[in-house]
């Protein structure tokens, strides 16, 4: 294992190291798919009965939103003791490759499990599938890579959870107008043509922020 | 003479109510030039203020200098 | 006296443009616009504390670029400094707004997407200074707040010039309103506004270099 590994084979191997560290672990998993149902629930119970589509969209991704916060912020605070180990063995670029692979893939299951939990309890007026999902993919690009990247960063600091708010909030909402913005339009039943600009806007926002991702990670990663 | 006297008091009045209608307004009143200076007062305060926390910022140096 | 001749000519020239600020704004003639009135002149003194918050924050950004190239503690002192101007622009700013939109558009804040953006950017320098102070070693604070602060800075933009476009704008000379825009800004108030950008944001950078002077001294101070 110590000979420098081709780096595909070693993004694949990071990648499936993480996956196997929260499988065996579970509890984090369990523990956000509660999360997500219990608030889904609970919007359920404050909101049901005055749901118009403006509602149900602004509430899907702040849902959204509060969980990946949680799912991702787990992403470099769980590294610790790992962290010394990996620095001999990978380069940085490699290391945040993996992590942003595979806290998109994390996000993007979550999403779809909470669009099926939340149009059985709060209806479902989505027409045009592809579009919204592929709207819920861009959308979750850019929310696990900032998130994955805030997370680095709070990583350092000394009250975490904390600082991943402060700091991931402020620097989501380029992506939040946009994606909800979007999916409200997708779901007044607009069709590809009409939001192309909106959603290009959104792939720009994406990659803007995992350019800046791959530039300034090797920074916060060496200490 | 009461004609007078009562014309007198209605003058009064309807310039109080008029001094009323105004009073809200004074901001609002020749072309609204009040809120102008009001912004350049605030503006004004803050680069005071900010003058202000420098001179502190030096005062506490000069005061770690001395006693070195 | 023979400080105030050779000390640097671009702090003569605020003094100069700033003067010029105040009795040009005041005294020109400005287009006679219903609502607007005469707060159309505050145009030279609410809106250069946007420009300048803008620039400053950009003079931030270099200098963290700067620090982690080189890693000098100069450079870090620079960014913090111009950073905590910037954010004094911005409150000035939001504030002098407040003001105005009170008397304008009839309340303080009328979720515009301007005033949104501006505040949302003084979030994220007033998180800039959270993380700061959450890492206590010197060496790993400067670096991770650096790169926060680029990361930040850069995803702000797309804000800057999104978020005005997703709804109209209260502001004037948008979604048409009667005011002034790039296009049709008029002669007599760009003679001054350009120059009151220029002048407001050179008085920001010079109270920031004698900030930026004091941090100095104090850490060759606490070096000795």
């Amino acid at each position: 294992m110590n000979l420098p590994l081709h780096p595909v084979n070693s993004v694949l191997q990071l990648i499936k190291k993480d996956l196997i560290v929260d499988w065996r672990q579970q509890n984090p998993i369990t523990g956000i798919l509660l999360y997500l149902a219990s608030t889904i629930f609970a919007t359920y119970m404050a909101f049901k009965g005055f749901v118009s589509i403006e509602v149900w969209n602004a509430l899907f991704w702040i849902i959204l939103l509060f969980t990946s916060i949680n799912a991702i912020s787990k992403s470099f605070i769980q590294e610790e003791r790992r962290s010394h180990y990996y620095f001999f063995l990978c380069k940085p670029t490699e290391i945040i490759l993996a992590k942003l692979i595979y806290s998109f893939t994390y996000l993007f299951c979550i999403a779809l499990i909470s669009l099926v939990i939340y149009s059985v309890l709060l209806g479902n007026p989505i027409i045009n599938y592809g579009l919204f999902i592929l709207n819920m993919i861009l959308g979750c690009i850019g929310l696990s890579a900032a998130f994955t990247m805030v997370s680095s960063i709070a990583f350092r600091s000394s009250n975490r959870s904390i600082m991943m708010a402060v700091l991931g909030f402020p620097v989501i909402i380029p992506v939040l107008i946009l994606s909800i913005s979007n999916s409200f339009k997708i779901l007044d039943s607009y069709i590809l043509v009409q939001i192309q600009g909106n959603l290009t806007a959104l792939l720009s926002v994406d990659v803007i922020i995992i350019a800046l991702t791959f530039v300034l990670f090797p920074f916060t990663w060496k200490s | 003479m009461l004609k007078y006297i009562l014309g007198i008091v209605m003058l009064i009045g309807t310039q109080f109510a008029q001094a009323q209608v105004e009073m809200a307004d004074d901001f609002r009143g020749e072309g609204k030039i009040y809120v102008v200076i009001a912004i350049i007062l605030v503006i004004l305060g803050g680069f005071f203020f900010l003058m202000f926390k420098l001179d502190k910022r030096a005062k506490r140096l000069e005061k770690e200098i001395k006693e070195k | 006296m023979g400080y105030l001749l050779k000390t640097d000519w671009w702090k003569w020239l605020c003094v100069a443009l700033l003067s010029y600020t105040v009795i040009g704004g005041l005294f020109l003639p400005v287009p006679e616009l219903p609502i607007l009135n005469e707060t159309i002149r505050v145009l030279h003194f609410h809106v250069p504390m946007w420009f300048g918050m803008i620039l400053l924050f950009l003079g931030s950004v270099i200098h963290a670029i700067k620090y982690l190239r080189t890693g000098d503690n100069k450079s870090d002192i620079y960014s913090v400094q111009l950073a905590n101007m910037g954010i004094a622009f911005g409150l000035l700013g939001i504030m002098t707004g407040m003001i105005w939109a009170n008397y304008t558009w009839g309340e303080p804040w009328s979720n515009d997407p301007k005033q949104n953006a501006s505040a949302i950017s003084l979030l994220i320098y007033l998180a800039y200074f959270v993380l700061r102070s959450s890492i206590q070693d010197q060496q790993q604070r400067n670096r991770i707040s650096a790169v926060f602060n680029i990361f930040a800075f850069f995803l702000m933009i797309p804000l800057l010039f999104i978020l005005p476009r997703m709804s109209d704008s209260l502001h004037p000379g948008n979604g048409g309103n009667p005011g002034f825009n790039a296009y049709d800004l008029d002669s007599n108030l760009r003679k001054v506004f350009y120059f009151a950008v220029i002048g407001w944001t050179l008085l920001g950078y010079w109270m920031t270099t004698i900030a930026i002077r004091l941090s100095l001294v104090k850490q060759k101070l606490e070096d000795a």
